[in-house]
């Protein structure tokens, strides 16, 4: 077992995937909750992004996290579902637009190796929560660990100056367990970083090998 | 006994079973034969109510999932309430009020007004706490 409080690591300037698909679907009715728990950033939505924080719920479901939202105590943008619900194994819910600060870290909460210690963290951060109960009988499935290094991929990619991957329990070591000192954190970060589980985008998938593209030449010409 | 729970539930904040402190602290409460004073209950079903301690009101931790309440005894061991947002789970009557009315961009902690203060805990015959009486200083 490790210490939540110690989950962190930094994405390197190297090994950036180029494009990552995610499989998301929009959480039903979620658009009628998410404006009274998020906040417009205070950093560039794209650009100001630098940290990925990782939760977990500390109940049994979707819907019991859901409903945080649906009472604007607090919001995040993706949800893994467990692995006793349909959606487990094919797609984690989008629960708030990636362009507004949801809240899931408190405000005055800050850690010296996260952007140099600014606080306001949900401003230049994105949130994943992962539903477990956080005790012994309940163990993260595989999936959710993909599922979840899925989404830090796709980040990584989107977002050029996301830097730190770090969980809720470094940033608020007093008051906070999530996501949890059964959730594998060594496998989690192999995975973000071997991109073992990235599939070929299909672009590239679908393009020409290079030896058979032709040279372009000065003129408009072509030659084989 | 109760020290032996608190001492778990103390754990909990660091990971250690905490969905079953509230089980293992209402069995405690019960078994020790603890005599926390009878008292008709304020809050709504008191049929329900068969035991009252009173404790005082430490700290809230709200995750997506449920919330953890944190209080200390007489003793000052740590007990700690925990309310699933799960569908069909057993809601506290009361809770609600301890925890901050505003919080600002972020899950919310306890509220500043019963920080610290003297908090009745209203047990089921089963030692479950259904209902929670605050007083705002």
């Amino acid at each position: 077992m490790q210490d939540p409080r110690h989950y962190h690591f930094d994405l390197p300037s190297h090994g950036r995937p180029a494009r990552v698909r995610l499989d998301e679907e929009w959480y039903p009715g979620i658009d009628r909750y998410y404006g009274a728990c998020t906040s417009a950033r205070l950093y560039h939505p794209l650009e100001g992004v630098r940290a990925v924080v990782i939760h977990a719920t500390a109940g049994s479901s979707t819907a019991g996290a859901i409903s945080v939202i649906r009472d604007a105590r607090a919001s995040f943008h993706w949800l893994v579902p467990d692995e006793n619900e349909p959606q487990h194994g094919h797609f984690v819910w989008a629960t708030a637009p990636e362009r507004l600060a949801a809240w899931h870290v408190r405000n005055a909460v800050s850690h010296p190796e996260v952007f140099g210690g600014r606080p306001r963290i949900n401003h230049f951060s994105l949130g994943i929560e992962v539903v477990n109960a956080q005790v012994d009988s309940d163990a993260f499935s595989d999936w959710q660990i993909e599922a979840t290094a899925g989404i830090v991929r796709y980040c990584w990619a989107k977002y050029p100056n996301l830097r730190h991957i770090v969980s809720h329990a470094m940033l608020d070591p007093r008051r906070r367990t999530d996501p949890g000192e059964r959730f594998p954190w060594q496998r989690f970060r192999d995975l973000v970083l071997s991109g073992a589980e990235e599939p070929v985008p299909d672009l590239v998938a679908m393009a020409t090998p290079a030896a058979e593209v032709r040279e372009v030449v000065a003129g408009g010409c072509c030659t084989a | 006994m109760l020290r032996s729970i608190a001492a778990a539930t103390l754990g909990a904040r660091g990971g250690v079973l905490p969905l079953l402190a509230l089980t293992l602290l209402a069995s405690a409460c019960v078994a020790t034969g603890r005599s926390p004073a009878r008292e008709e209950a304020v809050s709504a079903s008191p049929r329900q109510v068969t035991q009252i301690t009173q404790v005082t009101y430490v700290d809230a931790v709200v995750y997506a999932g449920a919330t953890h309440y944190y209080f200390s005894d007489a003793d000052g061991a740590e007990i700690v309430v925990i309310e699933s947002n799960d569908p069909g789970a057993r809601k506290i009557r009361g809770a609600d009020r301890l925890l901050e009315p505003d919080p600002i961009e972020g899950p919310p902690g306890p509220a500043p007004d019963l920080l610290n203060r003297p908090v009745i805990l209203h047990h089921d015959d089963r030692g479950r706490v259904v209902a929670v009486q605050s007083t705002p200083e």
